[in-house]
């Protein structure tokens, strides 16, 4: 807030506040932040000062890691487009996605919480990215392989097939 | 009157609780029967699938639905709520009118209520269908005699040969005749999938010998047709039966007919219905293309048979 009394060169960036549910405040520039759908949903209603959000079930690490996220994206975005106004051929697109695949190649805890997090806040891509990830890991799996991946009990009393 | 049994059973695990002494109903009748009834022991509630731990049942049914029919049918059978979930008729729906997407939603629609009471996951079980995820594979083996020369008199050739097939939802499919192994075909015959657009077809087909065509499904019965160019172009026309070794696999084909007519008009040029390399079409899911056994060479499996 200190930056817009004091007029510098660079016109002040408008920051976003997020609070992580440990209690942590991670300052994020607007853009960045608007990547939620749920943020950007009564945005404008919201006044100026008051640009802080609670994210009561989002974890520090987890905010930390969805911040990073949304920022490259936003970033490479901006890139992207300024290559095609130039019409300079780039392939941002796919280092973008190459990028995407080694940020969701995490733990699965992680993951999970990522998963969570992004169906918080909304943010379709990151959602779909974490979502392909875990669907990944089912696909072309066994029962038994899947049960084993994922520590699932098997508490099946009937085969599903076999019932009707 | 007195509390339910299971309020009382409850009560009691609770070490200051249970010493007050709780009116019970008693039912004695059931004691007749040997039956003492029990609330059932809810096990400590702590699932030790971290999956289940973290997330809730909406994201999970996002998940399922981002796989494919054939990887949710094995999903039902991992437990008891994956099987609950993967009921949702939103998926079978999904899948049927992706799989026979040819005969519109509204004939889908009428199908299911008319014949499969209203059920996609039976319709989708029972209703003969095209398997798209994967390819048709015939292998045909034939005796060559050879030319007799001095030494040995009466050499003998095995010459083995398959016919493949590769269906798309859209009604297009993909042919070829070859003697290369599946694992080879299979590769070029996805290449294409994916570049279908980027490439025109008459010259992808002169590259990899690989003609496109289309198919009709009516019940079981598949009708496909398509041209090969040249001077002198041929249409060969294949009449197939869709089968399974169980409910719902759709992993074989029979070859009712196979027949090659010149696109001609003359009325004198007849068509030639062929009678040889008519073995059944055995289903290939892309996942299988390397591991299965129609890759081994002719002087390893002399003979196949589909079953």
């Amino acid at each position: 807030m200190k930056d817009s009394f004091n007029p510098s060169i660079e016109p002040p960036k408008k920051t976003v506040t997020l609070v992580s549910s440990d209690g942590y405040d991670f300052e994020v520039e607007e853009e960045v932040a608007l990547e939620s759908q749920v943020i950007k949903d009564g945005f404008e209603d919201k006044a100026v000062d008051d640009r802080e959000y609670l994210l009561f079930n989002v974890h520090s690490d987890t905010l930390e890691l969805i911040i990073k996220y949304c920022e490259k994206h936003v970033s490479s975005r901006k890139s992207i487009s300024a290559a095609a106004a130039s019409s300079s051929s780039s392939n941002g697109e796919e280092a973008l996605k190459e990028w995407d695949e080694h940020f969701i190649s995490v733990d699965t805890n992680t993951l999970y919480d990522i998963l969570m997090a992004a169906d918080y806040l909304n943010i379709k891509s990151l959602l779909d990215l974490a979502i392909q990830k875990v669907a990944d890991t089912i696909h072309g799996r066994s029962p038994e392989q899947i049960r084993k991946k994922f520590n699932i009990e098997n508490d099946s009393i009937i085969d599903p097939w076999a019932s009707e | 009157m007195g509390r339910p049994d299971d309020v009382a059973f409850g009560l009691e695990a609770d070490p200051l609780l249970g010493l007050r002494p709780w009116l019970v109903t008693q039912r004695p009748w059931l004691d007749l029967y040997g039956v003492h009834v029990k609330p059932v022991v809810s096990k400590p509630n702590y699932d030790p699938a971290l999956i289940h731990r973290c997330l809730p049942d909406e994201l999970l049914f996002e998940i399922f639905v981002r796989i494919t029919p054939h990887s949710l049918g094995r999903g039902a059978c991992v437990c008891r709520k994956w099987r609950y979930t993967i009921r949702n008729p939103v998926f079978w729906r999904t899948a049927c009118l992706k799989a026979w997407q040819a005969s519109g939603p509204i004939e889908n629609y009428k199908i299911v209520q008319s014949k499969y009471e209203w059920s996609w996951r039976k319709m989708w079980l029972l209703r003969p269908r095209v398997r798209t995820d994967g390819i048709y594979v015939s292998r045909n083996t034939y005796i060559h005699v050879g030319v007799a020369e001095w030494k040995i008199t009466n050499p003998v050739h095995l010459v083995c040969y398959f016919r493949y097939m590769r269906f798309f939802p859209s009604g297009r499919f993909f042919y070829k005749n070859s003697s290369q192994i599946v694992k080879d075909v299979a590769k070029s015959m996805t290449f294409h999938a994916s570049k279908a657009d980027s490439i025109p077809s008459r010259k992808r087909e002169e590259a990899d010998s690989v003609f496109s065509g289309h198919y009709t499904l009516l019940q079981d019965e598949v009708d496909a047709a398509f041209l090969y160019p040249g001077l002198h172009p041929t249409v060969l026309r294949l009449q197939l039966r869709l089968r399974g070794t169980m409910v719902g696999a759709n992993n074989r084909m029979d070859i009712i007919s196979l027949v090659t007519s010149k696109e001609t008009h003359n009325p004198d040029v007849p068509a030639v219905s062929h009678r040889r390399g008519l073995n059944p079409f055995v289903f290939v899911p892309f996942e299988e293309v390397e591991t299965s056994v129609l890759n081994l060479p002719v002087d390893k499996m002399d003979y196949y048979l589909p079953g």
